[in-house]
């Protein structure tokens, strides 16, 4: 049995043929059937009897009552620095929210919002620009776009601009079309300020000398001492700096910052809890100087060193450091100790030119063994 | 007419030919050194999907693009160029009976990925001891039960599978609806990974906010089976157009969102896929055996009791003794919880796989190993042969 490739011949003649509209139509409806909002309700077919439901189901139980083990545990409270501004002429001051220092409502136009938030422990960069992004309809940027944003001053320090258009879905569910977006982010540490404008599209064109006037006018007043919360209050800490160690001014989120050498900046943290933990914190800072995550088993054969009364982990590492903000630093290093105690974490962390923070390497340890609770 | 069967000449030359097959032979060689690489950083069922059970992908080394024929696409093509290139080039006498046997071989075992690929189901079945169950669950696929809450006796579920909502992203949704029910379902804003959060911020979640809740999304994890899923679901009652709305979420022990319609109380539960079995399996008891000194299972197994028509059968399930019954196959793969201190309940974990060509692979190996020895043999003897002749004609 056998045939030829030329003395095939097909038994039935369909007369169907594949020409260029045909297949441009096809296509379309092909497309349009996998994309956007199906408003034709679709029938349930799959249906099956069983002898007992297989869900405990909790009557009228609330997402509260579902939800409960995912309730955010009771952390210290952590400062907040105190800002002041000027609102511009013709915006609506609609005062402070649980999470927002500052709401109003520009021109007045209920379409419209700004809002000033600092929110420790409120993610990177790359998230809430992606997260505005996604807001707007529009596809994530990846990291190195993200650092390619342009840099406005905010408070004195780059902050990254972000401006965009398209249809704006908040989270109360809605839609707003034709909108823009402006905003301001400034990150320090785990935490962020973030100045964010949104409303349709033609009023914020016109109000974007405002809002940028609003940005400018934004200053520190006060950075408020700790309060008390169900966590307990931060420890009052004594410490000894290093000969020739100059002090910074305070900066949110930081118990106190140092510059030492010419380009070499040390800094304590204590956060709430276990701040992630050991593990995430560790591989944190490696990625910020271009190591590889390490193990929890790798991780616990770690040098340590003395802080506290304690063995803090020492992390150390040389390479391109990349902090949440701020350009790629070649032939970097960064020293570090993360020593996880009852209700908090401490961190001590040192950042500079390689060579430079090789010679303060003593002084850092030094500093470190010279941390104490007062009483 | 001419130019249509010119075109489909120049199709089965092309279908037929000895030089795809190589080709075919190579690119699926390709697919499986780069899945396998791919497989380090996406895990093992994203990897699958990608690039084995899809017609293209493309395969990004660095900033480079590299766009592929899918596994499927190649191990469709390769099946057509099998039967085409059989009945164009074949022709069946005794010396090509190795050969023949060969590609039948070969077309079992693509028939038999053929069958895996769109029959076949898999998932687990976890019992703790003195736990029945006549199902097993879906490690990865999602689906949406509704059904009436607080009633006893037999239960009715409607069931949504999770093809129809997976690509309900952000700004994405389809309604749902059953003559039996008084209500319709709006899915949206589906998260393949995901947490609930209380919104104490509006940093990070991107669903809507119901009750001060709404969902978080989260980097998929390398084990897709770790992936946690999430949806928004809108109730709009058939009579009075009322309406609610309930985040849903997909790890078991979560309750499902409850609501009235009709005068009656329904609920709707995300949940992996379940498969119901022929039997019921109880699990009398489960005994891990550690190594001496530390906390590491040298062997586990399981004592179960199968009911099947008011029958009772004890079985033992251990390590490459599964249990095979009613097309299914029920291995011992695991156990837990890991943690638990000595002493502590275990449950049992049994990969359940319901392949009908579960065996299908092995019978073509038969069949292909038959082949080439009688294609071998075939060779040996054209070959003592022709010796032969060669001696009795002597030197010229």
């Amino acid at each position: 049995m056998s045939f030829s490739a030329t003395g095939w011949r097909p038994r039935h003649r369909t007369k169907v043929y594949l020409t260029g509209s045909n297949l441009i139509i096809s296509l379309l409806l092909l497309l349009t059937s996998c994309q956007g909002d199906d408003r034709t309700p679709r029938p349930i077919t799959g249906k099956r009897t069983i002898a007992a439901p297989v869900h405990r189901v909790i009557p009228g139980a609330s997402h509260d009552q579902r939800f409960q083990n995912f309730r955010p545990p009771r952390v210290p409270v952590r400062p907040v620095p105190q800002l002041g501004w000027d609102t511009p002429r013709g915006w609506v001051d609609l005062g402070p929210t649980t999470t927002r220092q500052a709401n109003f409502r520009p021109a007045n136009n209920p379409a419209s919002e700004c809002y000033l938030a600092i929110l420790p422990g409120g993610g990177g960069l790359e998230d809430n620009v992606n997260r505005w992004r996604r807001q707007m309809g529009k596809r994530p940027l990846s990291s190195e776009e993200v650092l390619a944003l342009p840099e406005r001053p905010l408070l004195g320090a780059p902050a990254r601009w972000i401006e965009i258009t398209g249809d704006f879905s908040g989270l109360s569910g809605g839609t707003l079309p034709d909108a823009r977006l402006f905003g301001l982010i400034l990150t320090f540490g785990d935490s962020g300020l973030f100045v964010k404008m949104t409303g349709p599209d033609a009023l914020l064109v016109a109000e974007r000398e405002r809002f940028l006037g609003f940005c400018d006018s934004l200053h520190l007043q006060s950075i408020p001492p700790p309060r008390e919360s169900p966590g307990g209050a931060l420890p009052d800490l004594t410490w000894t700096a290093p000969k020739g160690w100059i002090v910074d001014p305070p900066k949110p989120m930081r118990h106190f910052t140092y510059h030492a050498g010419t380009n070499t900046e040390c800094y304590l943290s204590i956060l709430g809890g276990s701040a992630g933990g050991l593990e995430r914190n560790v591989n944190r800072w490696r990625r910020e100087i271009g190591l590889d995550p390490l193990s929890a088993q790798e991780i616990a054969k770690l040098d340590s060193a003395p802080m506290l009364g304690g063995n803090a982990t020492l992390i150390e590492g040389s390479g391109t450091f990349q902090g949440v903000s701020g350009p790629p630093r070649d032939g970097f290093r960064l020293l570090g100790l993360i020593l996880p105690s009852p209700g908090r974490t401490f961190f001590l962390k040192m950042v500079g030119p390689a060579a430079e923070v090789e010679t303060l390497r003593d002084g850092f340890l030094f500093l470190a063994q010279s941390i104490e609770i007062k009483n | 007419m001419q130019k249509i069967n010119a075109i489909s000449g120049f199709l089965i030359k092309i279908l037929s030919s000895q030089k795809l097959a190589a080709v075919l032979m190579t690119l699926l060689l390709l697919l499986t050194f780069l899945g396998t690489l791919e497989q380090v950083d996406h895990g093992l069922f994203a990897v699958q999907k990608a690039y084995f059970e899809s017609w293209f992908l493309v395969h990004e080394i660095g900033p480079v693009p590299i766009p592929l024929p899918g596994g499927l696409l190649c191990m469709s093509l390769f099946g057509l160029n099998l039967l085409v290139g059989g009945l164009v080039r074949f022709r069946l006498k005794p010396s090509n009976l190795g050969i023949f046997i060969i590609h039948i071989g070969m077309a079992i075992m693509l028939a038999s990925g053929l069958v895996k690929l769109y029959i076949s189901d898999d998932g687990h079945l976890t019992l703790f001891e003195e736990e029945e169950s006549n199902e097993f669950v879906s490690y990865h696929y999602w689906e949406l039960a509704i059904f009436e809450s607080g009633i006893s006796g037999p239960v009715k579920e409607y069931l949504i599978p999770g093809e129809d909502f997976l690509h309900l992203g952000s700004g994405k949704s389809r309604v749902f609806v059953d003559s039996d029910l008084p209500f319709q379902v709006e899915l949206s804003n589906f998260l393949a990974n995901c947490k609930p959060r209380f919104e104490d911020s509006d940093l990070q979640a991107i669903s809507p906010e119901i009750e001060g809740w709404a969902l978080e999304e989260l980097p998929m994890e390398v084990a897709a089976e770790r992936n946690i899923a999430g949806l928004v679901a809108t109730v709009i009652e058939t009579a009075g157009e009322t309406s609610s709305s309930g985040l849903l979420y997909g790890r078991s022990d979560i309750a499902p969102w409850s609501f009235q319609a009709g005068g009656r109380s329904w609920a709707l539960a995300l949940r992996h896929r379940r498969f119901s079995m022929p039997f019921t399996i109880r699990l009398d008891d489960f005994h891990k055996e550690d190594h001496p000194g530390i906390e590491m299972a040298r062997s586990f197994r399981s004592d179960v009791t199968k009911f099947e028509s008011g029958r009772e059968q004890k079985i033992r399930i251990q390590m490459n003794e599964p249990l095979r019954d009613g097309g299914l196959v029920l291995f011992q793969s695991g156990w837990g919880p890991s943690n638990a201190p000595p002493g502590a309940r275990l449950y049992t974990v049994l990969s359940v796989v319901r392949n009908p060509s579960d065996h299908w692979p092995l019978y073509s190996c038969i069949v292909i190993g038959a082949g080439m020895l009688i294609a071998f043999i075939q060779k040996l003897l054209k070959y003592a042969q022709r010796q032969a002749r060669l001696r009795e004609e002597g030197p010229e």
